[in-house]
């Protein structure tokens, strides 16, 4: 499955967990690609942006 | 990802520059590099990987700078190694550079000069070169190094996955290009963010307690309620109390036998209110002049400090007899007053020196005689102060003995007035001090209620603070609350979607590795089908429906893991050549001719490293129509290097 399809296997959920899931995956998907995914500080920055999603998600 | 061109520069047994353009033609997309056993394949497929991905990812990678070149230069001159690849994917060009440089030492050792150092260029339409600022990012998201190998893959290891200890790397290979890696990790951080939103909400008081402090807050407001009326009643109580008093008291007045004692009686009354009031004025003026009772108490340290100031006064240190000014003068010119020298080694002088010494200068005199002045006004206003409260003190005890005079004289009368022989006075008066005796009660428990409503509105207040508090709190724990239903949601959505879209992916990757194992095994109707179990275990189930991977040949397993390599990169649609070392090596002429037949159809770009013998007769006749570059790759053995020649 194309990286960019990988949200699309989430059309069935409500709009804000469809969003909170692509932009949740996207964020991972960045991390991996800069071979960050096993760095401790990034493990850090992802889950505050994992936080900030969720807070954005909030509000829709 | 579409690669173009490689050029190699003193890299391994490449000495100088060459370079190799990769066919480009959308139909054939072969390209074809010859060479016999040692002579450069795999060094030119390592320098592909290295240039991408460099030493650190690419695993025993050995010496990297051409000997030849090294040989060539003097001692303190640099030989540079570089594998520069051009490419392109989504309708960018790129040209990626890796480069690492070593010296030649004076007793002929080479040492590495730099670390190894790579550059990226974007070329744009207007055929402008921008720099890249993060090669190995950029290369990540086109072909991510760790999948690499599934799409640059060495020959002799190409059965690894049908081997029957493979489960788990098929797994991993699934796992990786098919990005289930993204899915995992977004599972686990939204459940970490679970934990903390819900370890915060645990911390956050939320509207149970805002509901408990609602429910005290109304209690107290009906305990303050009830007193209110509650003192409200009592002082109309009070007032009708005293209301009967003075009725009581007309009456009496008018009664002749008794009329002078109520009179009496009235004006004591009134003379005993007159003699209170004045009793709390004079409580509440000794209570403000006693707050600055601090100069009473300090008055014996006063009467101590200027005491040591009167001795030094009259010791004559304070002030001192002589100037100090005047002495100095002295010195400086001596000449006594009278006229008369003196001589620096004589009395004279000794002894004004003496002077000198017990002097003091100016300055500190001035001060001394200001801090005996403040003192003396500290200590007569502390003996006013002092005297001033005596003399109130000495007031109050004088209306206290009045007030118990005008109460001695009140009781007097009361008795006088309860023992009348007049039955209704006696009456009248008994009535009086009933009302006289609920009025005092009644003061007593407006008191005790105004202690009760000062401290429900204290209570109120504070309650009023916390609520507020509390309602921020909710507000709070309800945002808390949301953001944990947005996380849990978020989870459960991918639990519920993880496996299955893992189990459509593997069926798919199945039904794919089937189709190519079919077409590509010379013994297609022996076998029935090949499956992938949940277990993602690959087995190849034969004509008898029994599991045949154990009875594979190496040939055939080759055959089986190829066809899942190329159904994984056809299922997971990245756009990556096919780039396979040595690949048919150890396969018959059946399967080399059905592979070469069926190979071109299942790529966008294939690029193949092998020996004439691999290529050769109908397998060399089957690639043939997709052949749009080939090499040849030279190897001299008298200079140790090879030359790559175009065919």
């Amino acid at each position: 499955m194309q990286k960019n399809r990988l949200a699309e296997i989430f059309k069935d959920y409500p709009p804000t967990i469809q969003h909170l899931l692509k932009e949740v995956l996207q964020i991972e998907q960045q991390y991996i690609t800069a071979n960050l995914n096993t760095n401790s500080g990034a493990l850090k920055e992802i889950r505050e942006k994992v936080d900030e999603i969720i807070e954005e998600s909030c509000k829709r | 990802m579409k690669l173009e061109r490689l050029t190699l520069e003193n890299f391994r047994q490449y000495y100088g520059r060459q370079r190799i353009e990769f066919s480009k033609d959308s139909k054939r997309h072969v390209t074809v590099i010859h060479g016999v056993n040692g002579s450069g394949k795999t060094s030119m497929f390592i320098a592909l990987n290295w240039c991408l991905y460099g030493k650190d990812v690419v695993e025993n990678i050995g010496n990297l700078i051409s000997k030849e070149a090294m040989q060539q230069i003097a001692p303190g001159e640099l030989v540079q190694t570089s594998v520069e690849l051009a490419f392109s994917h989504d309708e960018q060009k790129y040209i990626m550079r890796r480069s690492v440089a070593a010296v030649r030492q004076v007793d002929g050792t080479i040492e590495p000069y730099n670390n190894e150092e790579v550059i990226m260029k974007r070329i744009i339409a207007s055929g402008e070169a921008k720099d890249e600022l993060s090669p190995g990012t950029v290369i990540n998201a086109i072909l991510p190094a760790n999948v690499r190998t599934y799409f640059l893959f060495d020959g002799e290891k190409i059965d690894n996955f049908a081997r029957p200890e493979a489960v788990s790397e098929v797994k991993e290979a699934i796992y990786l290009v098919l990005r289930l890696e993204i899915l995992d990790r977004a599972r686990k951080h939204l459940k970490e963010m679970e934990r903390r939103y819900l370890k915060d909400l645990v911390q956050t008081s939320g509207d149970a307690e805002l509901n408990a402090l609602e429910q005290q807050i109304k209690q107290e407001e009906v305990v303050q309620k009830q007193a209110e009326t509650r003192y409200a009643e009592v002082q109309r109580e009070i007032e009708l109390a005293r209301q009967r008093m003075t009725e009581i008291d007309q009456e009496l007045r008018e009664k002749a036998v008794v009329s002078q004692l109520q009179q009496e009686r009235e004006q004591i009354e009134a003379s005993a209110k007159v003699a209170s009031k004045e009793q709390e004025n004079l409580i509440e003026e000794i209570q403000t002049k006693t707050t600055s009772a601090y100069m009473i108490v300090a008055s014996p340290i006063i009467a101590h400090a200027l005491a040591i100031l009167d001795d030094k006064r009259v010791k004559g240190q304070i002030p001192s007899n002589v100037r100090q000014q005047f002495v100095e003068d002295l010195l400086q010119r001596l000449v006594c007053i009278c006229g008369r020298p003196f001589a620096e080694d004589g009395s004279e002088y000794k002894s004004l020196l003496t002077l000198l010494e017990n002097s003091v200068p100016r300055s500190l005199e001035n001060e001394v005689l200001d801090t005996n002045n403040q003192l003396l006004v500290f200590q007569a206003n502390g003996d006013n102060r002092l005297s001033e409260i005596k003399r109130l003190m000495q007031q109050r005890v004088n209306v206290k003995e009045r007030i118990q005079i005008l109460e001695a004289r009140l009781s007097e009368l009361e008795l006088q007035l309860e023992g009348s022989p007049l039955e209704d006075v006696r009456q009248l008066e008994k009535k009086r001090q009933h009302f006289q005796a609920d009025v005092e009660s009644y003061i007593v428990e407006c008191s005790s209620l105004e202690g009760h409503i000062a401290k429900a509105n204290k209570q109120i207040e504070k309650l009023t603070k916390e609520i507020t508090q509390a309602r921020k709190s909710s507000d709070k724990a309800k945002h808390l609350s949301r953001k944990l239903e947005l996380a849990q949601q978020g989870a459960k959505a991918i639990d519920e979607k993880y496996q299955q879209t893992a189990d459509d992916m593997r069926l798919q990757i199945e039904a794919k590795t089937n189709e190519i194992f079919k077409s590509l095994v010379w013994k297609d109707s022996h076998f029935q089908r090949v499956g992938l179990g949940p277990d993602y275990n690959l087995e190849v189930i034969d004509r008898y429906g029994t599991a045949a991977r154990p009875e594979l040949s190496a040939g055939e397993r080759q055959v089986l893991s190829l066809s899942f390599i190329t159904a994984m990169a056809q299922v997971s649609e990245e756009q990556a050549p096919l780039v396979m070392d040595t690949p048919f090596g150890r396969l018959s002429s059946h399967h080399r001719n059905s592979i070469t037949a069926n190979l071109p159809s299942l790529t966008s770009q294939l690029i193949l490293f092998v020996t004439d013998e691999e290529l050769r007769d109908e397998a060399r006749q089957n690639l043939e129509p997709y052949i749009g570059a080939e090499y040849r790759l030279n190897f001299d053995d008298a200079t140790g290097c090879t030359a790559i020649e175009e065919c």
